[in-house]
């Protein structure tokens, strides 16, 4: 599944970034890459950008990007 | 003399800790290969006289960005002896590996840990000792913004060779020697995102806080700027005026009108200049601006532009000038541009000053209002006109990443610092364009010699009758173009350039113009004062932070013909009903 496809406060492992690659190198510098674990803490208004969280750092992504990366969902424990 | 170059991440204090080094003694200045001016200040570091330079803010080497490309330039054009890569404490393990790309470039290199303060507050834990000795290379941990550990940049440590690590082994030793919590402390600034990025508080809270911006540069800027017009007349009925007792007529009109009026121009900007850039520290500095970003994210991306853009345009409705000087936090030159292209459309304060004044001569007090009104709702209409017309001249390729960083509160310092630094700049950059315009049209309005100011017959009426004809279908006459001829260098001295015109003051000013003009002629002169060129200070903002000369030219053009197709527009309109 993309990042787009999820909810806020759930978290997942990035798998591939877009197929741009000198977008790749600005989200890599963010900490947007393979295996990282990204959790969304909100999303603006009318599909607007996701505030995402990664290690320490938070920042916000266009929501068409996020269409573009694909994760996988970490299912909360004991749910 | 050893050259050491500091580059670092955005977000990472780079220029706080600059500042706390050069103090005031920058010097800005060309390098080879390089398209910007850099800062560049000579201190002791590492117990020898170094020239320290700043360079802009990166993500990557690779990058494709104007500020990566800079530093790639700088670094493939100059000499460096060493490099002294700044990174934000709590942010290490991605910060890291730029560090190792630089240190493969220049083995040199010194790695500063700044805002280990915060890094503490945050719970997270280091093993400088151990680090640096797997790295090869000095860790110094210090808080730029509190002036901590900022001595140690001065010593001379020695390490064994370690051979640079791989990406893997980075990220090993990153885990050896920095604990992060398993939760971050950092509830505070959860608490201010759950209140700022409210889904349906957030934006009425960011509009109430750009009013009290405004609320509060202008009653503190206010008085300010009559105290400086204040000086400046006492200079000149004390000083200057009998220092001129014997002197030809005409030579006493070019220093006192040109001049004069020039120098004072450029004063009357400095309080507010001040003022906005030490509100502008604060939102900036305190990570309130990209949460504002967020919010009207959305919007914004349908007119090619972005949230950042929105802020700009809003603080635009103050003052055009610091609004544009503001920009140059984005970083991407396309989406500047395009910012720096709608910021003159916004209705400032001086045009506001204009406007009042000429509906309080033609209107009553509710029909004031509603025309008042809509003069905002055209400011924002020729914004939106704008974006939609040049953002495929302009259109950004990058995509839109921007960091969230935790809110902090500058120091006064830092305040002050910035504030004292864009006023220098624009003195430095603008004051010069500025002097030269209003010389400009004080020659126009005075020449021919032995005719009265601005009065049919001069330069300035002259251009007023040759252009007749392309404004009078909007209602505007001759004596009007030579006001508008005045407003060219600041909307504030329109009023005054009609009672140079029509010889009168005031009131009886006022009233005279409701007699002669009828109420679609002052509207369509209010609708061109709105939207053609904000001012001299405004153009030569724009022409020197974009340093592009195509956009300036754009810029004057397009608002020229803008202003005069809605005024065009609405005077036809009103002429047949």
């Amino acid at each position: 599944m993309t990042l787009k496809q999820l909810l806020v406060g759930q978290s997942g492992v990035i798998k591939t970034l877009t197929n741009n690659t000198q977008f790749n190198d600005r989200l890599k510098a963010l900490g947007v890459k393979k295996d990282n674990i990204v959790e969304i803490i909100r999303q603006a208004k009318f599909d607007g950008p996701f505030h995402l969280k990664i290690g320490t750092t938070e920042f916000m992504l266009r929501s068409d990007i996020a269409a573009q990366i694909d994760i996988e969902i970490i299912t909360p424990k004991a749910a | 003399m050893k050259r050491v170059a500091l580059i670092g991440m955005p977000n990472t204090g780079k220029s706080t800790l600059f500042n706390r080094i050069s103090g005031a003694s920058v010097k800005v200045g060309n390098w080879p290969g390089v398209t910007v001016d850099l800062h560049s200040v000579k201190t002791i570091l590492n117990g020898e006289l170094v020239e320290l330079i700043d360079l802009p803010g990166i993500y990557d080497l690779k990058g494709y960005s104007e500020d990566e490309i800079v530093v790639q330039d700088f670094l493939k054009n100059n000499q460096i002896d060493q490099i002294f890569y700044i990174l934000n404490s709590t942010q290490i393990d991605r910060q890291i590996e730029l560090a190792m790309d630089l240190k493969k470039m220049n083995p040199s290199i010194k790695i500063i840990a700044n805002m280990i303060d915060e890094a503490k507050a945050y719970g997270i834990t280091f093993d400088f000792d151990k680090l640096q000795a797997l790295l090869g290379c000095p860790v110094i941990p210090i808080s730029a913004k509190h002036n901590q550990g900022l001595d140690q940049l001065n010593k001379k440590i020695s390490l064994r060779n370690a051979s640079d690590p791989s990406k893997n082994d980075l990220k090993r030793i990153i885990n050896q020697t920095v604990f992060f919590p398993k939760t971050l402390n950092n509830k505070t600034t959860k608490k201010l995102d759950a209140i700022f990025l409210n889904p349906v508080f957030g934006l009425p809270i960011f509009l109430f806080v750009i009013f009290t911006v405004f609320q509060f540069v202008f009653t503190v800027g206010q008085p300010l700027q009559d105290l400086m017009a204040s000086f400046f007349t006492y200079l000149e009925q004390t000083f200057i005026n009998n220092l001129l007792l014997n002197m030809n007529v005409t030579l006493k009109s070019f220093l006192m009108e040109g001049l004069y009026a020039g120098i004072t121009t450029v004063a009357a900007f400095i309080p507010i200049i001040i003022l906005f850039f030490f509100i502008m520290t604060i939102i900036e500095d305190s990570g309130y601006f990209s949460r504002a970003a967020f919010l009207m994210d959305k919007v914004m991306e349908k007119m090619g532009l972005d949230g950042r853009a929105f802020v700009m345009m809003l603080m635009g409705f103050g003052c055009n000038v610091p609004a544009l000087m503001g920009t140059k936090i984005m970083r991407t030159k396309e989406i500047r541009f395009l910012t720096m292209l709608v910021i003159p459309f916004s209705l400032c304060s001086a045009r506001l000053q204009v406007f009042l004044f000429i509906i309080s001569a033609f209107f009553a007090a509710t029909q004031g209002a509603i025309v008042l009104f809509c003069l905002y709702l055209l400011s924002f209409f020729s914004i939106f006109i704008t974006a939609v017309i040049f953002k495929n001249k302009y259109r950004s390729h990058e995509p839109l990443v921007l960091e969230l960083p935790p809110y902090r509160f500058p120091t006064t310092k830092q305040i002050l610092i910035r504030g004292w630094q864009e006023v220098k700049h624009f003195i430095d950059r603008a004051s010069k364009f500025i002097i030269i315009g209003v010389i400009a049209i004080w020659a126009l309005t005075h020449f021919p010699e032995g005719l009265e100011v601005a009065s049919a017959d001069t330069y300035a009426g002259q251009i007023g009758n040759l252009f007749e004809p392309i404004f009078s279908p909007l209602g505007i006459e001759q004596m009007l173009i030579i006001a508008l001829i005045f407003g060219f260098i600041a909307k504030e001295i329109l009023i005054g350039a009609f009672a140079v015109i029509f010889g009168l003051e005031g009131i009886a000013l006022s009233a005279h113009l409701g007699e002669v003009f009828n109420a679609g002629q002052a509207i369509s002169f209010m609708i061109f004062t709105l939207i053609y060129t904000p001012c001299l200070s405004t153009i030569a903002t724009l022409k020197n932070e974009s340093k592009d000369r195509l956009l300036t030219f754009i810029s004057i053009t397009w608002s020229l013909m803008l202003a005069w197709l809605l005024s065009f527009a609405f005077y036809q309109l009103y002429l047949i009903v």
